[in-house]
């Protein structure tokens, strides 16, 4: 067996639930976290889908302790990241880093800040700052960064801290995946044309675009056995396509060989994965591309699904959220089905789950990501304690 | 795991104009001084879209291209090639400018908006010099922007990457910095960047201009730089002292707390430009990790 890492603990807030079981058990039920969106009026006349955490903007201060003009996206991961630490047990808190992976939480920070200016103290629209006051809040004394990898944040904030793990630079990372709606994101992504006017449906032939979504996610992790591990990460791999800053590439390539880096990694074969967590946005490009790389490394394609018809597209918390949500999977062994799938609406013959299924021998997964910039990224997760 | 690898190419854009182991340009005269920067005064090859990019991959790629100038990446190095890029304030400008349309009759702007993220400009380095190996984009504390060169180090030592293209940059508005800084409103453009191309076995025939090395060390406040004084103190280069001149003074005034950076560059980018002497330059690691960054060139090392 080659190096792994670690997920002693996780903590996950989305539409659907309020930590990583609420989550996993509402998924099961099959419910879809995708609503009208009331809270941001855009004056454009359109009705956004997106999936909302419900409480986030309702009255009253964010969360105890926290000062009513805290914003969002400090107020969720400072929870996340309490919650997730806590579960973790006791750590040595000096020798304890921070990795925070985020799009642009906190953006709407910037708005207020343009239009009044003030004490640039509690404005987290950089997310280096929201990362440091985060660390300080939370006594890490370890090293603390933070990654914008658009869409592919989330799991190349995981290798980041992965490899101070290894380097010796700390014993014990805490990685952050978080994101929130916001004016300017759905606005962004509206000028693009990127969104769907319904519920997002990945990979299927009528898919007409995403549906954004919120979520905070918290991973501790330390580098090989932990008595309460969730899970382990055996390999990661990114690649760039090096095509395009916005539209992914139409051969697959460097996802191709993410993922066969990451098997490489990992040193696992193809028939060794039992699931594959797919980026799969809804969006006609992204889900063709990413059939046409899942086909070519795994010609006997493994059940795939996306999750994005539950929780929405979390962005730069995507690779954590669902991450831990591959964990869920590892746990309880069941795959489950891809939301909104009905028909194939891609070039390759993969695999898509149009229902849970039952998988009681499932010990590796791989999860993929994908964003602006032409990043892409693959990690394998295995079974914890499976050798 | 050997923990050494070796700089081969460097290059800078600052106040004062920008410059390669091969050459120092002083900017033309015809620079608006908030104005975007021209792709014709870095390379005569072709890049059309340049105007069109944002300010900050302005920066990054034509600093990406200064050093690649100067060692060019074989089509095989480049497809296995890392790319990383450290920013303090990101796409700050590009943001600033979204919201400046998305609130005005004009409307939001697909196009300002897919810069709205720095990895935009690692795109865009991607795309020209067809880097396909790791992507990572890091964002710093100002003041602390020269940590991701010790990142791009580890991704050579853990083999994840044979070469790295490392690019710190930034590019910070004047909008920004009259409603956040409260620095005084100028039409300067605050921007600076620079390059380094880090190498785990360059080839016999690259010109290897220093070492790089991570030093892990378990005294206290290693890895930290709290003042200038304490960073002036890990250098040695021919008993040259670190002076902040008037450019550093501008800077400081448009880029707060960076004026740590942009001194540690200048010293680092002084002591690789200097054929003669042999230096040893400690460039304080990522806060909190207990490491340095050791760059050493031999006298003549070039």
């Amino acid at each position: 067996m080659g190096d792994y890492w670690t997920i002693c603990a996780a903590d996950l807030v989305t539409a659907l639930g309020d930590d990583p079981a609420a989550t996993w058990n509402a998924i099961m039920s099959g419910a879809c976290g995708l609503r009208p969106l009331k809270s941001l009026a855009q004056g454009d006349g359109r009705t956004y889908v997106a999936a909302e955490i419900p409480w986030l903007r309702g009255s009253g201060a964010p969360a105890p302790g926290l000062p009513a003009d805290c914003s969002p996206a400090y107020a969720l991961t400072r929870r996340v990241g309490r919650r997730a630490l806590a579960q973790a047990g006791p750590l040595l808190a000096s020798r304890t880093g921070l990795v925070l992976a985020t799009t642009k939480a906190g953006i709407d920070d910037l708005e207020r800040q343009l239009v009044a200016p003030g004490p640039a103290a509690r404005s987290h629209f950089l997310p280096a700052r929201l990362a440091r006051d985060l660390a300080t809040d939370l006594g890490l004394g370890g090293p603390v960064l933070a990654t914008s990898n658009a869409c592919a944040s989330g799991l190349v904030a995981i290798a980041q801290a992965a490899r101070l793990l290894t380097s010796g630079s700390c014993e014990t990372m805490l990685v952050i995946g978080v994101d929130i709606l916001s004016r300017f994101v759905l606005a962004g992504f509206s000028s693009l044309a990127a969104l769907s006017a319904r519920p997002c449906r990945p990979f299927d032939k009528l898919r007409d675009g995403l549906s954004l979504g919120e979520s905070a996610a918290a991973i501790v992790l330390r580098r090989g056995p932990w008595p309460t591990a969730l899970a382990t990460i055996r390999g990661w791999a990114v690649t760039n396509d090096a095509t395009h800053i916005t539209a992914p590439s139409r051969t697959g390539l460097a996802l191709t060989q993410a993922l066969q880096k990451s098997l490489s990694a990992a040193r696992l074969a193809p028939q060794d994965i039992g699931y594959i967590n797919a980026h799969g946005t809804g969006t006609v490009y992204n889900d063709e591309t990413e059939s046409l790389a899942i086909y070519s490394v795994f010609a006997d394609s493994p059940p795939v699904s996306s999750l994005k018809g539950y929780i929405g597209h979390t962005l730069g918390a995507a690779g954590v959220a669902e991450a831990i949500l591959c964990t869920e999977v590892l746990r309880h062994g069941v795959l489950p089905a891809s939301l909104g799938f009905e028909n194939l609406g891609v070039s390759k013959p993969i695999r898509l789950l149009t229902g849970h299924q039952p998988a009681p021998g499932v010990n590796h997964v791989v999860t993929i990501k994908c964003g602006f910039g032409g990043i892409n990224a693959a990690m394998i997760l295995s079974r914890a304690n499976h050798e | 795991m050997n923990d050494l690898c070796f700089l081969t190419a460097w290059s800078r854009l600052d106040d004062t104009g920008f410059a390669n182991p091969q050459s120092r340009t002083a900017w033309p005269g015809e620079r608006s001084p908030d104005g975007p920067l021209r792709w014709s005064w870095f390379s005569a090859a072709p890049f059309e879209r340049f105007g069109r990019l944002d300010l900050l991959s302005q920066y990054a790629v034509a600093a990406a291209e200064l050093a690649l100038q100067v060692q060019p990446l074989s089509p095989a190095e480049a497809a296995g090639a890392a790319l990383c890029l450290g920013t303090a304030h990101g796409s700050l400008a590009a943001d600033c400018e979204f919201l400046a349309g998305a609130n005005s009759a004009a409307g939001p702007s697909p196009t300002v908006f897919s810069y709205t993220l720095p990895s935009a400009a690692i795109g865009e380095i991607s795309i020209r010099h067809q880097l396909t190996g790791p992507s990572l984009c890091l964002l710093c504390p100002p003041g602390d922007e020269l940590s991701p060169l010790q990142e791009a180090v580890r991704l050579l030592i853990q083999r994840e990457a044979r070469a790295v293209l490392c690019v710190v940059a930034d590019a910070v508005p004047d909008l920004y910095r009259r409603a956040a800084l409260g620095a005084a409103a100028t039409d300067r453009v605050a921007g600076y960047a620079c390059a380094f191309l880090l190498e785990a076995a360059p080839p016999a025939e690259r010109s290897v201009l220093a070492n790089v090395s991570v030093v892990k060390s378990s005294a206290a406040g290693a890895g930290e730089m709290s003042s200038l004084e304490q960073f002036t103190i890990g250098c040695s280069h021919g008993g040259a002292t670190l002076c902040p001149g008037e450019p550093y003074r501008r800077a400081k005034c448009v880029l707060g707390e960076s004026i740590q950076t942009l001194s540690a560059l200048e010293m680092l980018c002084r002591t690789l430009a200097d054929g003669e002497a042999a230096a040893r330059l400690e460039l304080p690691g990522l806060r909190g990790t207990g490491e340095t960054l050791a760059i050493c060139r031999e006298a003549n090392q070039r």
